[in-house]
């Protein structure tokens, strides 16, 4: 069993909480966006124990930091850009996993358009990379600043991600004698309140006439040969770390610890 | 009205003193290899877009790092050439002209950031022969 957690940390300084998140949810793989904290001082503050369990996963996207219980040579970056990592995980005693870890631009400097637009670019990338290493068993994670709905996520040349695993099992689609290779999107399962956790993972309210107030922009995405590994119920939106609410007396992200609620799962490879 | 034998089309030579994006990009690859004895390798691909642009990309490569590959750029480019997009760090920026173009690329070339990538995929490349 490996435990990943995302969080786009907004630049916060709160190693407290990012440490106690570590602990109390005994992560593996801790993916990081908009860390403003030094690679020493989560190390330091990782490895208090004698075992000193955590690696700093280096590599060249300088939107996301990875620190995990693997060493680097066991979580090969593949391809990267500033906006995502694509890591060869080899855990010594499982299969190996092809890990995309991304963040996004903003709705605030590209329009939806664009985001989709882009996507196909990353989503080719990753196709070329499970050629590369000769599997389809990719899972992506990330702020990907889209929702499960949105265009990006779901045209078959984007992310093609699919809300039912019965659909994401028939592995591919076919669209004007294209195929094009499913990922399951277990987030739609977690948007609104009748869902165990926060509405989404990110609050943002303006005021004009199409609004969401949550959104679902912090995800996590399976192939189809994943989905054996992954049940759904680990899937979590985190809110709360020890005693220390995540939110604020609105019951919204609090701006002062990150406007982004992390992301916890688990895969049993 | 016309008959078959009458040709409608203008003489058409291509315009040779407009270098679209993708050439610029695919001679700069090239020199980029030259420069670094092969270590780092560029490689320029391109694949059409839904709105009729084509998306250009050039991505760094370190076959020594078992072909490790970086994306340093992407151009969307019309059919015309230009104007294209050149997507900076947070934004795509428009390019009017090849000078443009050619001035904004080399500002990139030359960035603090560039300049770091390929030499850590250098010292890297150097460390796993």
């Amino acid at each position: 069993m490996i435990t990943f957690l995302f969080w786009n940390m907004k630049q916060t300084k709160r190693l407290d909480i990012l440490s106690r998140l570590v602990r109390d949810f005994n992560v593996d793989v801790l993916m990081l966006a908009e860390n403003a904290l030094g690679v020493t001082d989560v190390l330091c503050e990782l490895n208090t124990s004698k075992a000193a369990d955590f690696h700093y996963n280096t590599g060249l996207c300088e939107r996301i930091d990875i620190f995990s219980k693997f060493t680097l040579a066991q979580v090969t970056p593949l391809h990267e850009s500033k906006h995502i990592t694509i890591r060869h995980l080899k855990p010594p005693t499982t299969c190996d996993l092809l890990l995309v870890a991304v963040h996004l631009s903003s709705k605030l400097h590209q329009s939806s358009e664009s985001q989709a637009f882009e996507i196909t670019e990353i989503a080719r990338d990753i196709i070329r990379m499970e050629d590369k290493i000769g599997h389809k068993r990719t899972v992506l994670v990330g702020d990907l600043n889209m929702n499960p709905f949105e265009t990006g996520l779901v045209t078959a040349s984007g992310l093609n991600a699919t809300m039912s695993r019965k659909i994401a099992e028939k592995k591919e689609r076919t669209v004007n004698t294209r195929s094009f290779p499913f990922f399951y999107n277990p987030m739609w399962s977690l948007l609104g309140d009748a869902s165990h956790g926060p509405p989404g993972s990110y609050y943002y309210c303006k005021s004009e006439h199409v609004a969401y107030f949550w959104h679902m922009f912090d995800q996590v995405l399976l192939r189809p040969d994943m989905l054996p590994m992954f049940q759904n119920n680990t899937l979590k939106i985190i809110d709360r770390v020890g005693g220390l609410s995540l939110l604020n007396n609105n019951g919204i992200p609090d701006k002062n610890i990150s406007d982004h609620l992390p992301v916890l799962f688990q895969l049993t490879c | 009205m016309t008959d078959s034998n009458d040709d409608l089309w203008p003489d058409l030579t291509g315009d040779p003193d407009v270098k679209s994006p993708l050439l610029i990009l695919r001679e700069q690859a090239a020199k980029l290899g030259a420069k670094t004895s092969n270590i780092i390798e560029a490689e320029v691909t391109a694949n059409p877009s839904e709105d009729e642009f084509l998306q250009v990309r050039l991505i760094l490569k370190a076959p020594a790092l078992n072909g490790y590959e970086y994306v340093l750029l992407s151009v969307n480019q019309p059919i015309e050439s230009y104007p294209a997009y050149l997507a900076d760090e947070y934004d795509s920026k428009e390019v009017k002209d090849e000078q443009e173009f050619k001035t904004s690329l080399e500002k990139l070339f030359k960035s603090d950031r560039t300049v770091k990538i390929i030499n850590s995929l250098i010292a890297q490349s150097k460390h796993a022969a």
